[in-house]
């Protein structure tokens, strides 16, 4: 957004950006949603999304081949006008900053009532926020070299995690196969499939060095949130059998509580908590990035750091309108549902119209 | 740029890591609870007994720790959190319960049921999920003042001790949370380990003996609290309790024990003693498990269980030996089929007059089922007491290497 420099980001750059979009409402909340629908079988839910994405992602880089270099952002713009791109680069940063306020609220939430009781909701927001705007001001790179050192640490603990857990895991707990049945599963799969965070990815494209980049980095991303995310998923129920596994809201948190060596090392929660707050940090700082890249592009103006104090206060107010911790779930389930399919139907409608209206032909003449 | 960014970094990670300390309090400001206790009390109350720990520094002239005496508490309360209010108004020191070990319940109670007490607990994230839940032949207070440890120093190793012994699965009810996993389920059939008191005139009047006399013969076999013992500290641990999906319907002794273990594949490496009436006299046998118990199961109308379990030993403390292979081979069949026969005694038991699941045998049963609305109907749990299960246990018996018998039929 600002900062921008001729420096162009490569394959693993991007699929770190991906991961940061992806990765904490994975390991923070969404296996326990999907648990709650089909029970013991909700890897297998993962599974397929990941191959569903696959397919849809394909299609987007084909139809998205001409505007790697606009930005998703600039698409819109040079698609249906400066005024309808702009309405619609404003629907995009609604649906973003509404998700990205959910999940900041979820966290401080979960951070007061596991770890810090006592302490206040503006305390914890303050914690959060005040990291991720100094990260949004420092630029997208600074953001990207967070999280090579976040996402790497988080995967490396949650497959510590795993291993430490591996007495625990019961192959029974996966019987029956199917869970609440094949129907259920196709039923959740609509329901809360589809990474719709590919979609906002596509925002930062122009920073990348190419399509093949994109098409390559996009294909690695699904992979590797796939991988992570069914086989944690499938550890949370070889683990905790079903139905005792849909009276839990964080899946991680009731992992590490199982882990016990001795009388002294009973505590994984700690390292938990720093995942959470690593993974939303890097997941909220590449959520304002990208909506004040969609705003730049709206407004003309090249840097978009100047917005960035408004979207962090706009993720803060956001988060704070649910009344209680309930009401959030209910809220982020609800925003999940229709957001996946509202971005990526968003998407596809402008790629189709500027794919149509030939624009391409007229960027590259001017 | 690199070295702004490795700056950012550090400073970042230091801020996650630096948490404040405005709310801190000391170890020695808080009064641990080690143990709960939970009795029925009158007027539809609970009577709960509380047992502490609390942290202290060394006496100053030994140089080591100082022994701490026990202290209990007991209050009546409608709740255990009501009870733990009630500590908080006599005690000056904070009530902790994270460090709570035990949770014991009086038989009297658990026989009406514990279901809502361990979901209570394990709402409440205090208490860690490894807490150890038994179940008390006689009241768990008094269960609780018999505690004296003579080779611990502290109450809670006491008990970490005493009670990982049977735990030593990762996997097990008798843990709080596979507990109330094994609730929220719905298939019952939890086993939590049974303790009681010991009283000494049981010395003078014992009858029963601990040893697996014939394959027929089960009249043998102690409960916690029947065991004659002479001892200052009169805690016994011995014996399971069993639940069905809400309350506790029967007790395990410590024969019927071993074989729990051996279902679970938890048996100790340990010495059984066996009487042999060929040779009239007990033989003792060095019995471990290798392989897992392994159970197939068809699941028809009547469902069909096969269980085999397979074990190693070795005999020892046997003077008269053998005379031949075909007497040794004789002798593991004999070993073989006292065992087998008692499992397949205790499966029935569990059939007939249990009447759960203890086992969790319908574990291996839903493999065989795609969805779980498939499974719910199979309706495992009614469909157990009537099944047919054939189980084996086989007792491989080894030489390594010494000579048991001589091929000539001459003795040893």
């Amino acid at each position: 957004m600002n900062k921008r420099s001729d420096h162009r980001i490569g394959v693993p750059s991007a699929v770190l950006v991906f991961l940061n979009l992806s990765l904490a409402k994975f390991l923070l909340i969404v296996p326990s949603f999907i648990v709650q629908e089909v029970g013991n079988s909700a890897w297998i839910v993962i599974l397929l999304n990941g191959a569903l994405s696959i397919g849809v992602f394909a299609l987007i880089a084909v139809l998205y081949k001409p505007y790697v270099a606009l930005g998703l952002g600039g698409m819109n713009m040079c698609s249906v006008g400066k005024f309808l791109g702009g309405a619609v680069n404003l629907v995009l940063v609604g649906i973003i900053i509404t998700r990205g306020a959910l999940l900041f609220r979820i966290l401080v939430d979960a951070l007061r009532t596991l770890e810090a009781s006592d302490s206040s909701q503006e305390f914890m927001a303050l914690f959060i926020l005040v990291p991720v705007l100094v990260c949004v001001m420092k630029g997208f790179n600074v953001n990207v070299g967070i999280s090579a050192i976040i996402i790497p640490f988080t995967i490396i603990s949650v497959a510590i995690i795993s291993a430490i857990l591996m007495p625990h895991f019961r192959y029974d707990n996966l019987m029956p196969v199917l869970g609440e049945g094949p129907d259920k599963i196709l039923f959740t799969l609509v329901k809360f499939g589809g990474f719709s965070e590919l979609a906002f990815a596509l925002t930062f494209s122009r920073y990348l060095s190419g399509y093949k980049t994109m098409r390559r980095s996009g294909f690695i991303g699904i992979g590797a949130i796939t991988l992570i995310t069914a086989v944690f998923t499938l550890m949370y129920c070889a683990a905790i059998p079903y139905p005792a596994s849909k009276g839990f809201v964080f899946p991680l948190y009731q992992l590490s509580r199982l882990f016990m060596a001795g009388s002294f090392m009973q505590h994984l929660e700690p390292l938990v908590v720093f995942i959470w707050a690593g993974i939303v940090l890097c997941a909220l700082a590449t959520v304002v990035l990208a909506a004040g890249e969609l705003l730049a592009t709206s407004a003309g103006v090249k840097d978009g750091s100047g917005f960035a104090p408004l979207l962090v206060m706009s993720i803060f107010l956001g988060g704070m309108i649910p009344r209680s911790e309930l009401s959030t779930y209910d809220a982020y389930r609800m925003v999940l549902k229709f957001s996946n399919y509202a971005y990526i139907v968003i998407i596809f409608i402008v790629v189709l119209i500027a794919r149509g209206r030939k624009i391409e032909n007229k960027i590259e003449t001017v | 740029m690199k070295t702004k960014l490795k700056l950012f970094s550090i400073i970042l990670a230091a801020v996650l890591l630096l948490g404040g300390c405005g709310y801190y309090v000391e170890v020695n400001e808080k009064s641990y609870v080690i143990a709960i206790g939970m009795d029925k009390g009158k007027n539809d109350l609970l009577r709960v007994s509380f047992m502490f720990s609390e942290p202290s520094a060394g006496d100053g002239e030994t140089g080591g720790e100082k022994k701490k005496e026990k202290d209990i508490v007991t209050l009546e309360a409608p709740t255990v959190y009501s009870a733990i209010r009630l500590l908080d108004t006599f005690r000056s020191k904070r009530i902790d319960v994270s460090h709570t070990k035990l949770i014991v319940f009086s038989r009297e109670l658990a026989e009406e049921g514990i279901k809502n007490y361990v979901t209570d607990f394990v709402n409440n994230r205090s208490f860690r999920p490894s807490v150890y839940l038994s179940v008390s032949q006689g009241e768990a207070e008094k269960f609780f003042k018999s505690i004296e440890p003579k080779q611990d120093l502290y109450i809670e190793k006491y008990i970490d001790r005493l009670f990982g012994k049977v735990t030593n699965n990762d996997v097990n009810e008798a843990y709080l949370y596979y507990s109330y996993f094994n609730y929220v389920d719905g298939r019952g059939g939890n086993l939590l380990p049974l303790v009681g008191v010991s009283d000494k005139d049981k010395m003078e009047e014992a009858e029963k003996d601990y040893e697996y006399v014939r394959p027929d013969d089960f009249s043998s076999d102690y409960t916690a609290d029947e065991i004659p013992i002479d001892k200052k500290d009169a805690a016994i641990l011995c014996g399971y309790a069993v639940f069905d999906e809400k309350k506790m319907v029967g007790t395990l002794g410590l024969m019927d024990s071993d074989l729990v273990r051996m279902m679970t594949k938890n048996l100790p490496n340990g010495e059984f003693s066996v009487y042999y009436p060929e040779k009239e006299q007990y033989v003792s046998i060095n019995m471990h498990q290798v392989d897992k118990t392994a159970v197939s199961i068809k699941t028809g109308d009547i469902p069909e269980i096969d269980i085999e379990i397979r074990l190693m030993g070795e005999y020892s403390g046997f003077d008269k030996g053998f005379k031949s292979k075909a007497e040794y081979e004789r002798f593991s069949g004999y070993i073989s089929s006292v065992f087998t026969e008692k499992l397949n005694r205790l499966l029935k038991r569990s059939q007939t007059e249990l009447c759960t699941d203890m086992f969790n045998l319908g574990d291996s049963a839903k493999k065989r089922f795609l969805t779980n609305s498939q499974w719910d109907a199979y309706n495992w749990s009614a469909r157990y007491p009537t099944a047919k299960i054939n189980a084996r246990v086989i007792v491989d018996m080894n030489d390594l290497g010494e000579l048991r018998y001589t091929p000539a039929g001459n003795e040893r």
